[in-house]
């Protein structure tokens, strides 16, 4: 019996082994790390230009952070949680009374959002097939400079059964980045949560604690706010919303504490620590040293993020990463290697999907035609409150910096008449264009929609237009962007309607 | 004809393109200029052509082989035809983009009659290239001098401040307005007016600052401004300091530590086993597990290439132990009972044994072990490791054995 079971262990090993001898090889001309918005964008536009092109997700669901537990889950959850919130507080005024309760119903709330996702990411592997990528789940390292080695991951679906190697010409790393842990506090995703645990509380939260002003922060804070949690935002800087020109930040910050936001700006978080059902949160003020303890049901960490090669096996080709964790490149997206390059949050430049996309595209055009384009003074910020805040461009501070003279035209939704009609006229248009030139340099938008508007402003800064060029384009009246087209008029001459 | 460059290593196509205008042309040798492979490619060398004089070539033959700083490139042809005339030879450098580097004609024109034309537009674009401030940004532009839709479409040419303005474009409403109220016709403008806009696209800036309304330098400051955060920021890279690397020196002080795998396992036994009982058959089944370990090649037995007589050449000392094991046992939970004697350790383990065991005291039912386990490796054979790891994994599968 004892010799039964070692030879029957043994032979298990011996099977494993002669599968690393026989470990299946693939030829490509072009193998991608990563599905996300970088990556997929990437491995679509490659096979569009004929290239043999593999993307290896180990995730096993593409889209990366942005489909899987950003952008995405994010704005199902801010655009039900608005809905609520109007019906709840907002109907009223309208003439729409509700007989009955306007109550949520968390898990379909949840589950609103995971359909969602699911049809998302479920069309890029269908996008995939259309175009003959082929898509491999499992975690791709480097084997050496002209293959990767696929190793299936357990629990996911669809996964490599066995260890494969790719064999390429060419490699496009696309791995994105990770939640940046705050030093001293253990997440959990369950009390303390980072941003992929917010988006799938299983209640609200009475008290949510959220340790950084930035986009993500706000946008979560913002959801559950309208669900009705107390949230408290703890900012280490003096004011919110990161790169935000400083005008647009006080604003946000005025209109999210409306929405009963309590903000704790020039706050350090000295230690967080969850006991039992609760967490408790120990501060200081960044500038006095005078200490606070606050207590929360959930906290949420959302300090930014940070690039991620774990398994990479990058170091083993000696591919140099900086000191904050992102690959170098070149300004072709060329490692040390011309044929490994590098795109998206994994390297440098905005954590961004749109920006990730747009580099995704380019990489491809230098393999294929030996150039690419991306416009890096021209990428647009949004951040999915009510309202909106969206940005392009620069701010007024960076052009103070700059010592760059400049003329700034500022239209109030009050003042359009469609905005007015929504009963939503929260906010402004304000953009700055050069004192001389008149050229267009920034757009800052707080407003219902600006998201959407920023296209307008990104279009005219590509192009060079100045103020004069975007108010003597006829806007369809009534529509929110007139209030683009009047802060323009505002810029170089006079506005209309205001 | 068109031809095109394709990607060897990492960057590829011609920005000069050319386009043949068949009616004048015939019987007219093509002038072939030094490809820009790259949008900041200056100068290459030409490494190799790829055909003599004379030589007929197909669509899609390399023709040459063109060498810039980052690489080396092929140069395909898109087109049939057939090197007339070879101007650089192989191994010359530093040949400016756009100037001839050979004359092209089709398959069948004969070579003696062939009339070479003047190398006047390429030579020109030679010439203007160092004027201007950005050389390299401006060189394929100013290459052909018709057809100028016909130009590649690549931003990052347009770089440098103030240049001629696109005739083909549809100007910009504010401009239109400026110029008609100056009096000023549009191909005035097209032609005197230097554009600052991306593609040679005439601003409002542009035209206020030709009329004299703004200081001259509002422009190019602008510009330049605009232009330097269009690229992605790569100045000042911090790396990442090297791991400091402790293992080397270590090794300088010290002796290397042997290697020691420790494992500690868990094991319930079946009810009613005596300590005396489990430690006895624990150690037929180390001493089992040592043996196979041992014997059992390092090699894949099961491969195609698999030769046991080779492996037992190449084995060294096959008899020396490539480990040491040494364990102890803690009982958890006391069972002082006598049985059986000759226990199986699976049996014991799993409570399959079919043998009586005969109860003589009261003893709680189940009892359970701690095994701490030490493998020292050995350090003189190659594959002490592989096989102390192996004995492990034997000894673990005990660990998993009852659930089987």
């Amino acid at each position: 019996m004892l010799r039964f079971r070692l030879q029957s262990g043994a032979s298990r090993r011996f099977l494993s082994q002669t599968s690393n001898l026989l470990a299946a090889k693939k030829q490509h001309d072009l193998v991608i790390l990563g599905a996300g918005p970088g990556g997929y964008v990437a491995a679509i536009k490659a096979a569009q230009l004929g290239f043999d092109v593999a993307c290896v997700e180990k995730r096993g669901r593409a889209g990366g952070t942005c489909l899987n537990v950003g952008c995405i889950p994010s704005k199902a959850l801010l655009n039900n949680s608005h809905l609520y919130h109007q019906m709840k507080h907002d109907s009223k005024q309208r003439g729409i009374d509700i007989n009955g309760d306007v109550a949520i119903n968390m898990a379909q709330f949840q589950k609103a959002k995971d359909t969602c996702v699911k049809q998302l990411t479920g069309g890029i592997e269908m996008l995939f097939k259309k175009n003959g990528v082929t898509y491999y789940k499992g975690l791709g390292s480097f084997e050496n400079e002209n293959s990767i080695k696929v190793t299936p991951v357990e629990g996911i679906e669809g996964s490599v059964t066995e260890e494969t190697i790719l064999e390429t010409k060419n490699i496009i790393v696309a791995t994105g980045s990770e939640v940046t842990p705050f030093p001293g506090i253990k997440i959990d995703e369950e009390r303390i949560v980072s941003s992929t645990g917010a988006l799938d509380l299983k209640e609200v939260p009475k008290r949510l604690a959220i340790i950084g002003g930035g986009i993500i922060g706000l946008e979560m804070g913002s959801v559950y706010a309208r669900l009705g949690s107390k949230v408290t935002v703890l900012e280490f800087q003096p004011k919110i919303g990161a790169t935000m020109d400083n005008e647009v930040a006080t604003t946000t910050q005025k209109f999210l504490k409306k929405q009963g936001f309590d903000f704790k700006l020039g706050t350090k978080v000295v230690s967080a620590e969850r006991n039992g059902e609760v967490v408790n949160i120990e501060v200081e003020n960044a500038k006095s040293g005078k200490k606070e303890s606050l207590e929360a049901d959930v906290l949420l960490v959302a300090v930014g993020r940070r690039p991620y090669i774990q398994g990479l096996n990058a170091e083993s080709l000696g591919l140099e990463v900086d000191n904050k964790g992102r690959l170098v490149i070149d300004e072709h997206f060329n490692t040390k290697f011309p044929h490994i390059k590098v795109i998206g949050d994994v390297t440098f430049g905005p954590m961004l999907a749109h920006k990730a996309e747009e580099e995704g595209i380019a990489a491809v055009e230098y393999l294929k035609h030996g150039h690419g384009h991306v416009n890096y003074a021209n990428i647009p910020s949004v951040m999915y409150s009510h309202p909106e805040v969206a940005w392009v461009g620069k701010t007024e501070e960076q052009l103070k910096e700059a010592g760059i003279t400049y003329k700034m035209g500022k239209f109030p939704f009050m003042a359009n008449s469609r905005a007015k009609t929504n009963m939503d006229t929260e906010g402004f248009v304000k953009v700055l264009i050069d004192a001389e030139t008149e050229r267009l340099l920034g757009a800052h938008i707080v407003g219902p929609n600006a998201g959407e508007m920023i296209a307008e402003a990104g279009i005219a800064l590509e192009y060079g237009a100045s103020a004069e060029d975007i108010a003597r384009v006829c806007h369809a009246h009534p529509t929110l962007s007139e209030a683009f087209k009047e802060a323009n008029l505002a810029a170089f001459s006079k506005s209309i309607n205001f | 004809m068109i031809f095109r460059g394709t990607l060897k290593g990492h960057v590829g196509r011609l920005a000069y393109v050319r386009s043949l205008h068949v009616g004048n042309t015939l019987y007219k040798a093509q002038v072939f200029a030094m490809p820009a492979m790259s949008p900041t490619m200056e100068k290459g060398g030409v490494v190799e052509w790829k055909f003599k004089v004379g030589d007929s070539f197909s669509a899609g033959d390399v023709l040459l082989e063109v060498e810039t700083d980052k690489s080396q490139i092929d140069v395909e042809a898109q087109d049939d035809g057939k090197l007339a005339k070879i101007v650089v030879d192989n191994g010359a450098k530093d040949v400016n983009v756009g100037e001839v580097i050979a004359y092209l004609a089709d398959p069948e024109d004969d070579l003696a009659t062939l009339e070479f034309p003047k190398q006047d537009a390429p030579k020109q674009a030679a010439k203007e290239a160092p004027k201007q401030d950005a050389p390299k940004q401006e060189k394929p532009k100013s290459a052909p001098k018709e057809g100028s839709n016909k130009q590649t479409t690549n931003p990052s040419k347009d770089v440098k401040a103030s240049g001629k303005a696109d005739p083909s474009q549809v100007l910009l409403p504010s401009v239109q307005i400026l110029l008609h109220e100056n009096g000023i016709s549009n191909e005035d403008a097209l032609s005197k007016i230097a554009a600052s806009g991306p593609k040679g696209r005439i601003l409002k800036g542009d035209v206020l600052s030709f009329l004299g309304k703004v200081p001259q330098d509002s422009v190019s400051k602008v510009t330049d401004f605009i232009q330097k955060f269009e690229k992605l920021d790569l100045s000042n890279i911090e790396l990442r300091k090297p791991e400091p690397k402790q293992k080397p020196q270590d090794a300088g002080l010290s002796k290397p530590q042997p290697v020691v795998l420790s494992e500690q396992l868990h094991l319930k036994t079946a009810p009613n086993v005596t300590i005396e009982q489990f430690t006895n058959s624990l150690k037929s089944y180390v001493n089992e597990a040592k043996y196979l370990s041992h014997e059992q090649p390092v090699e894949n037995s099961f491969s195609d290439h698999y030769d046991a007589l080779f492996e037992e050449i190449i084995t060294p000392e096959p008899l020396e132990p490539r480990f040491q094991v040494s364990y102890d046992v803690v009982p958890l939970s006391g069972g002082q009972l006598n049985g059986q004697q000759h226990d199986d350790i699976f049996d014991l383990l799993a409570g399959s044994s079919n043998t009586s065991v005969k109860l003589q005291s009261t003893t709680p039912p189940s009892n359970e072990f701690l095994v701490n386990l030490n493998v020292s490796v050995s350090d003189k054979f190659d594959d002490s490791k592989i096989k102390a790891q192996r004995f492990v994994e034997y000894i673990k599968d005990l660990e998993i054995s009852p659930e089987n």
